[in-house]
C-alpha cells in the first residue's frame, strides 16, 4: 500500500483494502449475519452428527413405528421406527457434501476453461462460447435427470450430473471478466516486462477478475443443495433408502402426508433453512462487493 | 436454435448409450428372452447401428415430424406429447397469472412504498419463497392449505379436474421461485427509473402520481423483467416436472420423468426435443416482445 501524502491540516483518508471494506459492509448487513448463523448451525450439526443424533438412522424397529414427536423422538419416527431427528441431522452431511463438492469442482473447471478462452481468444474461444450456449440452452433439471440416470444414480452420480450442467455458467462469467481485464494497461505493462503466460494469468489477470465468479459460485451452493434434494425426491438421485438424503426422505414419507405430515415437514424445513442460510449470505456478499445493486 | 436442438439429441443419445445393462432385457423385465425375439427387437429399433447412424436416422425422421414410438406402450411419442402438453400449458398459464399478479405487483408496491413495513414484508416473503424448494412448497401447501383448510377453501389436493380452483395451488407452486426473483427485480428497476430525469419532468409538469408511475416509470422498468422471464423458462420447465409430480398432473414434465425412470428412450428423446424447442421458441418471442416494449430496438 502506498503511503498517503497529506498537507498540513488535512486528515489522511483512511486506506482500506477491498477485502476489509467488504467485510465491514457484510458485518452491517443483518440478513447476512443471520445467514452466517444458520450456516454455522448446519455445519456444526454435520460435524457433530454422531454426538447430537445418537439413534440409528437405518434398520427396522417395529415397536416404535410412526410415533408422533415426543421428548424421546423430537421429530417423531417413520414407518420403520427410525428416529426422524437423527435422520434429519445426518442429512446435513449429504447436503453440504454435495453442495461443496459440486461448487469446488465447477469453480476449477469453469476458471480453467473460461480463463483459457478469455485469455487466449481466437477460434478456441468461439467454439467454447458456442458449446456453452448449447449447455445453457438445455433445461437444467431435465439434463441432470437424464445424466444422473445414465450414471446409475447415487451420491457420486448426483455430484457429476449437477456439476456437468453448472460449470458453463461459471466459465461464461469468468471469461467475460478476463476479457475485460486483458486489455488493461497494467497487464500490458507486465507483458512488456516479459512476463510469461502462466505468471501473467495467475499474478495479474486472475486476482483482479475472479471476485464476481466467486460470488456467483457461492450462490450456486443453495441451488445445488436444492437440486440434489429434487433429484432424490423424484427418484433419480440418491436411491439407497438407508442414506438420509432429505429429498429421498420426503419422497418416502409423502404417502403418509394425511396422517403424519410432520414426517414431510421436518426434512422440508431443514432443507429450506439450509438453503436460506446460504442464500442470505450469498446476497450479502454480492451487496457488499457491489453496493450499487442494493 | 438448430445447434442447441442437435446438441440435445446427441447428448441424450450418448447418455442412453452409456446406461449400463442390456436394452432388450430392460424392455421385457425379468423374463427370459429368446434369440429370435432379441433379434427382432434389435432390428426394429436399430440397436446394432453405430451411434452416428442412429442419430442421423432419428434426425431424418424428426424432419418428417416422426418422433418414434414408445417401447413400452407402443404409442406414438407425438400422441403422448399431444395428450400431456395441454395440461402443462394450462398449468403454465396459471403460473404466469400468479407471476404477473403477485411477482410484478409486489415488486411495484415495494418500490413505490420503499422502506415501508410493506416493503420489508415483501422482501422477507421473497427470501422465504426463494429458499423453499418447489416440491417442498407444493407439499406444504397440500398439508397446510388443501388438508388443514379443506372445509374452508375446499381446494383439491391433487389433479386438475375440479375446474379453476384446482389450478390455484399448483399454479402458485410452479410460479413460486420465479415470482420472488421477479418481485426483487421489479423493485430494483422501478426504483432506478423513479429517480431518472424524465420521471422528474413528468412530476414537474403536474401529472398525477398514478400516471407518472404507470405510463412513464413502469413501462421502462418492465424491460429487464421481461428479459428475465424469457431466461427463466428453463427453471419453469424444471419446476413443471416437480409440480406435476407433487400434484399428480398428467403433464409433459411428469411424462418425461416417468419415461426416464422406465428407460423408455424414444419417449425421453421426443419429449426432450419438444421441450428444448419450446424453450427456444419462447426465448425468440421474448426477443420480439422487446421491440414492443422498447421502441429504440428495431429488428430489420
Amino acid at each position: 500500500m502506498a503511503t498517503v501524502e497529506t498537507s498540513a491540516g488535512v486528515a489522511a483518508p483512511e486506506v482500506r483494502s477491498l477485502r476489509g471494506e467488504t467485510w465491514r459492509r457484510l458485518r452491517r448487513n443483518r440478513m447476512a449475519i443471520a445467514g452466517i448463523a444458520i450456516i454455522a448451525l448446519v455445519a456444526l450439526a454435520a460435524i457433530f452428527a454422531d454426538l447430537i443424533a445418537t439413534q440409528p438412522t437405518e434398520g427396522f424397529f417395529a415397536d416404535q413405528a410412526r410415533e408422533s414427536p415426543s421428548a424421546r423422538h423430537w421429530f417423531g419416527t417413520d414407518q420403520l421406527g427410525l428416529d426422524l431427528f437423527s435422520r434429519v441431522v445426518h442429512g446435513t452431511r449429504i447436503s453440504l457434501m454435495v453442495g461443496f463438492s459440486v461448487v469446488a469442482s465447477i469453480l476449477l473447471v469453469g476458471i480453467v476453461v473460461g480463463g483459457a478462452a478469455g485469455y487466449f481468444g481466437g477460434i478456441a474461444d468461439t467454439l467454447l462460447s458456442r458449446l456453452i450456449d448449447v449447455f445453457l440452452g438445455f433445461p437444467f433439471l431435465v439434463g441432470t435427470i437424464i445424466l444422473v440416470t445414465a450414471l446409475g444414480g447415487g451420491k457420486m452420480a448426483v455430484i457429476v450430473a449437477i456439476a456437468f450442467f453448472s460449470w458453463p455458467g461459471i466459465a461464461r462469467l469468468f471469461r467475460g471478466s478476463v476479457i475485460s481485464i486483458r486489455g488493461s494497461e497494467y497487464v500490458e505493462a507486465a507483458r512488456a516486462l516479459g512476463a510469461g503466460h502462466l505468471r501473467m494469468f495467475f499474478r495479474h489477470v486472475l486476482p483482479n477478475s475472479v471476485t464476481p465468479t466467486l460470488v456467483y459460485a457461492f450462490a450456486l451452493i443453495p441451488t445445488t443443495i436444492i437440486a440434489e434434494a429434487a433429484l432424490s425426491f423424484l427418484g433419480f438421485g440418491i436411491q439407497n433408502p438407508a442414506e438420509p438424503s432429505w429429498g429421498l426422505m420426503i419422497a418416502r414419507y409423502r404417502p403418509l402426508i394425511q396422517t403424519e405430515p410432520h414426517l414431510v415437514i421436518f426434512p422440508g424445513m431443514a432443507l429450506t433453512m439450509t438453503a436460506m442460510g446460504f442464500i442470505l449470505l450469498g446476497d450479502g456478499l454480492r451487496d457488499a462487493l457491489d453496493p450499487r445493486l442494493r | 436454435m438448430v445447434p442447441v436442438v442437435f446438441g440435445a439429441i446427441v447428448f441424450i443419445y450418448i447418455a442412453m448409450y452409456i446406461i449400463p445393462g442390456d436394452p432388450v432385457q430392460s424392455l421385457v423385465g425379468e423374463r427370459p428372452v429368446t434369440e429370435e425375439f432379441r433379434r427382432a427387437i434389435i432390428d426394429r429399433y436399430g440397436l446394432d447401428d453405430p451411434l452416428p447412424t442412429r442419430i442421423a436416422k432419428y434426425v431424418g425422421n424428426l424432419i418428417h415430424f416422426d418422433f418414434g414410438e414408445s417401447a413400452l406402450s407402443r404409442r406414438q411419442v407425438w400422441d403422448i406429447i399431444k395428450e400431456t402438453f395441454p395440461n402443462t400449458a394450462r398449468l403454465a398459464v396459471a403460473g404466469t397469472f400468479f407471476l404477473i399478479l403477485l411477482g410484478i405487483g409486489s415488486g411495484m408496491i415495494s418500490a413505490v412504498r420503499r422502506y415501508s413495513r410493506l416493503d420489508t414484508g415483501v422482501t422477507l416473503a421473497t427470501i422465504v419463497l426463494v429458499s423453499t424448494p418447489v416440491f417442498v412448497l407444493g407439499l406444504l401447501l397440500q398439508i397446510f392449505v388443501a388438508l388443514k383448510l379443506k372445509d374452508v377453501l375446499g381446494l383439491p389436493i391433487t389433479g386438475l379436474d375440479q375446474g379453476l380452483k384446482s389450478y390455484i395451488l399448483p399454479g402458485f407452486t410452479l410460479a413460486s421461485v420465479s415470482m420472488a426473483y421477479i418481485s426483487r427485480l421489479q423493485r430494483t428497476t422501478l426504483l432506478e427509473t423513479l429517480e431518472s430525469d424524465y420521471v422528474r419532468t413528468a412530476r414537474a409538469k403536474g401529472l398525477p402520481e398514478r400516471r407518472v408511475i404507470f405510463n412513464h416509470a413502469w413501462r421502462n422498468a418492465l424491460i429487464p423483467v421481461v428479459t428475465y422471464l424469457g431466461l427463466d423458462i428453463g427453471t419453469v420447465l424444471g419446476g413443471a416436472i416437480l409440480t406435476e409430480t407433487v400434484f399428480n398432473i398428467n403433464g409433459v414434465g411428469r411424462a418425461l420423468a416417468i419415461a426416464i425412470s422406465t428407460r423408455d428412450n424414444q419417449v425421453v428423446l421426443g419429449i426432450s426435443v419438444f421441450v428444448v424447442v419450446i424453450y427456444l421458441v419462447v426465448n425468440l418471442l421474448v426477443d420480439l416482445l422487446y421491440a414492443v416494449l422498447d421502441p429504440r430496438i428495431r429488428y430489420t
